[in-house]
């Protein structure tokens, strides 16, 4: 059985066992979830990635009774609801570091105690990315971290397929540039 | 669709779509063209895709936390294949949180009831507290209820006080004091309604003098009475009608006395207040410390 098959066996298993108040399938998507949505909030520079991840796991738990659709659709419904807090997150932290910059002059400090090479690398990425605009930045954050395929990530973002797969070209193409420029 | 259209899977066909991502995820051969998005997806996943777990909320455990009513043991298999290691997780404290938590709204569904139960009837009470009193004040009539109690009064006598209900025609003679003249002494005014006041200093006052007032005059009675009984040295003359306000003085004038007073229908006999109006000022024909009424 292809690994795709297996996954639609098994999530609409869960699903069902999840709209029954079934604890132990809310388990089992929370661990098919946690990584690509800790990853996506953190790529989209959310300070509190864990708040964004749990709360969008919440709402998504209190409406799956009413979910309709296949594992593709479920993780693509799940992004959505993520972005849309990122998006909310984000506005937040705008206005509120305005006032920081406002009062002190100074830029807020940046959350988290990684390693040096773990920041390095980080900084490197986020530089990269950088260059990209919002929505190639999304394309390409859904499809290489959230793993999402086209289609679901034409979903996440309310575009059309093909349209997901310009911004993707033209977002590697730039990347591949800044790669030649400094190698 | 027409004819000459081509289906959208030879279309697909024609025109082939290798996405360079999905490519490099499938650990698909990797040609050279392929080997700077490969870094990119590496450089990306590997800068914010981290092993550790989500640190769930007290929200989203309490998800994890509930158990399947009757409906049997959650199953791994399929998705233990695919996410790791099932998971068993000891059901029971959910359980018993979650009778708990239908006991906690049992009671505070049953605290909000009473309460608002309690609340009606407290309302209902001064309701009909309300209107109970405003019938007995004769402001409503109320159909059901008792007629409204006479007005009650307030009396004063002396140093005493005590209540009594005096009535249109009903006239209140507590602690009166009669003198010899026919003179009624009473702390108290009875006014047409019935309404008896005590209170008034200015009647007070009245009371006062005119309690002196009438002792004067039966002491001044007793000695006339004594001249009269013994014989006049002088042989004198009989002495004549006795006089209570050349005696002793002017008789006080009570300050609470109608103008109607005066008139024909003035107060009735038994008013307290001062001698009777069709009675003379001196003591009585019969009285026995008056002289006789036919003696010359």
């Amino acid at each position: 059985m292809p690994a795709d098959d297996r996954t639609e066996t098994w999530f609409a298993d869960a699903l069902g066992r999840a709209r029954r108040g079934d604890g132990a399938a809310f388990e089992e998507l929370i661990r098919w979830l946690e990584r690509p949505l800790l990853g996506f909030v953190r790529a989209r520079g959310v300070d509190d990635a864990d708040d964004v991840a749990n709360e969008t796991l919440v709402r998504v738990f209190r409406g799956v009774e009413g979910f309709e659709g296949n594992a593709a659709q479920f993780r693509a419904w799940t992004f959505r609801i993520a972005r849309h807090l990122c998006i909310d997150r984000y506005r937040h932290a705008r206005r509120r570091d305005h006032v920081v910059l406002t009062l002190s002059g100074e830029l807020p400090e940046q959350a988290g105690t990684a390693d040096a090479d773990d920041v390095e690398q980080h900084d490197r990425v986020e530089a990269m990315l950088s260059l990209l605009t919002s929505e190639q930045r999304d394309v390409l954050i859904l499809r290489v971290v959230a793993d999402l395929s086209v289609e679901e990530t034409a979903t996440v973002l309310g575009r059309r397929p093909g349209a997901v797969r310009a911004l993707q070209h033209r977002a590697l193409v730039t990347l591949r540039t800044e790669l030649s420029r400094r190698a | 669709m027409h004819d000459d259209d081509v289906p959208q899977d030879e279309m697909r066909w024609n025109r082939p779509y290798r996405d360079e991502i999905d490519a490099v995820l499938s650990d698909d051969v990797v040609d050279g063209d392929l080997t700077d998005v490969a870094r990119i997806v590496h450089d990306v996943r590997s800068a914010y895709l981290s092993t550790d777990h989500l640190t769930r909320s007290a929200a989203l455990t309490a998800f994890t936390e509930t158990r399947l009513g009757d409906a049997g043991q959650p199953s791994g298999g399929a998705a233990s294949d695919v996410n790791g290691p099932g998971v068993t997780p000891d059901l029971r404290p959910g359980r018993e949180a979650t009778q708990e938590g239908h006991r906690s709204m049992f009671r505070a569904l049953t605290a909000v009831t009473t309460g608002v139960t309690g609340k009606i009837l407290l309302g209902g009470a001064v309701a009909a507290a309300s209107v109970g009193g405003l019938q007995a004040a004769a402001v409503v009539d109320v159909p059901g209820l008792p007629d409204p109690a006479p007005r009650p009064a307030f009396v004063q006598s002396g140093d005493d006080t005590e209540d009594e209900t005096a009535t249109d025609d009903e006239t209140t003679t507590d602690d009166d004091t009669a003198t010899d003249d026919g003179t009624a002494t009473d702390d108290e005014t009875a006014t047409d309604d019935g309404t008896v006041t005590g209170q008034d200093p200015e009647h007070l006052e009245f009371v006062a003098a005119m309690q002196a007032w009438s002792e004067c005059v039966d002491e001044a009675s007793a000695l006339r009475d004594e001249e009269t009984a013994e014989p006049d040295a002088s042989g004198g003359e009989t002495p004549g009608r006795f006089d209570p306000e050349e005696a002793c003085g002017e008789r006080p004038v009570n300050p609470n006395a109608r103008p109607h007073d005066s008139t024909p229908n003035g107060p009735p006999a038994s008013t307290p207040n001062g001698p009777p109006a069709d009675r003379p000022n001196g003591p009585p024909a019969d009285t026995p410390n008056g002289p006789p009424a036919g003696r010359p």
